[in-house]
Order: structure tokens, then sequence, then C-alpha cells
């Protein structure tokens, strides 16, 4: 079975780095990029099984980034991975098409369990 | 009436620094939980990799040796950050006191460059060589430089500078926030409008007047001008 691909978008340069080697090595094809029009960029070019979204980046927020993903790729499962977690942005985000929201610092496993869910594998 | 207005104002001061001190210190909590959320990786890294040299893969120990000093940089950061915050929150202990202005204008300035990067531009102080010792409100004085920050940030295009700094001008200083690109008039944004009106109210109250505030004053420049001692002229 081919490996799950996942993108990390964060303006958190080594946040992102870190966790791209964390899912590595649990067998999960990562990549990350600093910026939602980065993010955008990757996802038109690449096929993903989920994204991992920062609400609160540089230029564009997550909840754009989510809406703009989305016409691109409908289909596309976006999780927030953020510290602004509260039931306020939770609803914003769902509405916005994201799939669910975890909050920062979130354990390995948690994340993991998440990412096959959204997945649907 | 005037005794109404007075308390009116009074009420408005009161309730727009408590917001400032609010905002403030939740934006710079969450800076820190962007530090502990590093580190909780760069732990989690590290355990990953003895866990791998557990089940006898090898350990790559130039790794484990840059994730420490990474971890390092990451406290120093943290630890500026809250002292930052600390000393922000002591600012509300007197109304009023004696304080070093370039002092406050870096830490003003630091606490300033997350909205800053969020906007995509760039914020930078720009000193006179002499330091400056004022005694006014430090709370009032910390929110007056941010309100003329925002009002700059919101014209601020992708990559262009922000200035603060001050000049030392006869028996006082004054105080500018410099934008590269146009301030436009303030009035046009019902938002930017609250804080110009604002501004101009805690300026008043903190005993200093507006010299210019972006649009015909001075199209690039928000410039306030105090005495060195609260209450005097």
């Amino acid at each position: 079975m081919e490996p799950l691909r996942v993108l990390i978008v964060d303006d958190e340069q080594e946040l992102v780095s870190t966790l791209v080697e964390r899912l590595d090595i649990r067998g999960i094809d990562a990549e990350g990029v600093g910026n939602g029009t980065a993010g955008l960029e990757k996802i038109r070019d690449h096929d993903y099984d989920v994204v991992l979204l920062d609400l609160k980046m540089p230029g564009m927020d997550g909840l754009e980034v989510i809406r703009r993903m989305h016409q691109d790729k409908p289909d596309l499962k976006i999780i927030l991975l953020t510290g602004h977690c509260d039931a306020e942005n939770t609803e914003k985000g769902k509405q916005a098409g994201a799939y669910d929201c975890l909050v920062k610092p979130v354990g390995i496993d948690t994340l993991l369990i998440l990412i096959h869910q959204a997945a649907g594998r | 009436m005037s005794g109404f207005v007075k308390s009116a104002d009074s009420r408005l001061l009161w309730e727009r620094g408590l917001q400032f001190l609010g905002a403030q210190t939740a934006s710079q909590s969450h800076e820190v939980t962007n530090v502990l959320n590093i580190i909780n990786e760069m732990a989690g890294l590290m355990g990953d990799m003895l866990y791998s040299a557990d089940q006898g893969r090898p350990l790559n120990t130039a790794r484990l040796t840059e994730l420490t000093t990474k971890i390092a940089a990451q406290i120093q950061r943290g630890n500026k950050i809250v002292r930052a915050i600390n000393q922000f929150g002591h600012s509300a202990d007197k109304p009023k006191a004696v304080f070093d202005l370039q002092e406050m204008i870096e830490r003003i300035a630091f606490i300033a460059q997350r909205p800053a990067v969020l906007a995509k531009a760039l914020l930078e102080t720009d000193f006179p060589d002499q330091s400056l010792s004022l005694e006014s409100s430090p709370l009032g004085f910390q929110q007056a430089i941010f309100t003329a920050f925002e009002i700059a940030l919101a014209a601020a295009s992708d990559k262009r500078h922000i200035t603060i700094g001050y000049t030392l001008v006869g028996d006082g200083v004054e105080l500018t926030v410099h934008s590269a690109d146009p301030l436009g008039a303030p009035t046009e944004v019902a938002e930017m409008a609250d804080k110009a009106v604002f501004l101009r109210l805690l300026v008043s109250t903190l005993g200093g007047r507006i010299i210019a505030l972006g649009a015909d004053d001075d199209p690039h420049r928000i410039i306030f001008a105090f005495p060195k001692r609260m209450g005097e002229d």
C-alpha cells in the first residue's frame, strides 16, 4: 500500500521540519511549507491525503487557505493544527470545511489516529 | 456636562487600557505556546531516535546534538518573550513612573513583531545615540506607540518598512512612527478612524500633542510630542 501523503502548513519552520521527520519515521510521506500561498501551490501540483494547517500565518490565514484549497481539491482532508482551537475557531474552521481541529502541542499518537481517520485508512 | 465628558473619557481610557493589556498578554502567551510546541516536537523526535536505537538501529548522535542546541535556542527565545510579558505586565503597576524611552520602544517593537510578521510588514526601530528617561504613564505611553503602529500597519503592504523612533526636541521628545507606504487618511476606514480619535485622546491625556497623523499632515508619519515629565509643558 502507498504511504499516506501529508502536507504541513505552518510558519514555525522548526516545528514543520521536526514534525515532518517524526511522521516520516512512522512511514508517512510528509512535506512542509511555511505559508498558505506555498501550501496552495503544493496541493495544485501534488496529491495529498491530509493537510495539517496552522490558523494564524503571515499573509493568508488558515480559514482562507481551507477555502482556496477546497476550490482546487474539494475532497482534500484538512486538519487545523493550532494553538487557537477554541470553540469559536473550531466552529469557523468546520464551517470553512476543516475535517477537525487539534490544539498544539498534540501527542504524536493522537495526531496519527486523526490523520488515518481523515484519510480513511 | 464637561464632568460627564471627562468621566466618559476616563472610562474609555480605562477600558481601552485593559483591552490593550489583555490583548498583548494573550498574544505573547501564544508566542510562548509556539516555543513549547517546538520543544515538544523536538523532545518527541529525540525520544523516537532513542527508541530506534533500542531496536538496534544506529543512533545519529550529530542529529541529537543538533536537537539539543535547537531546544536551548528555543528556551532562550521563550525566556525573552516571558521577560517582555513580565515587564509589560508591570507597566500597569503605577499610573506614573520614570522609564527609559529606548527600552520601552524596544519592548513595544518586540511585542509588535508578531502582528507585523502576520501582515508581512518589516518593523524596525531607530534611536539617537543618547538615551532618555521620561516620567509618564508607562502603560499609556506604550499604548500610544502601539496604536500608532496599528494605524501604520493597516496601510503597510508586503515587505514594507515601519520604523518606530524618537528624537530629542528642546525639553521634550518627538516620537515618530514612519511608514514606507503612505498612511492615507485614517478617517477612510472606520476602525482606523476610531484608533486615530483614541490616539488623540490618549496623547492629550499623557500631556502630549499630535504633530502629524498621516494624510495631509505628513503622508508617511505619525508624530507626537511629549514633555520629559507628564504634567509639564
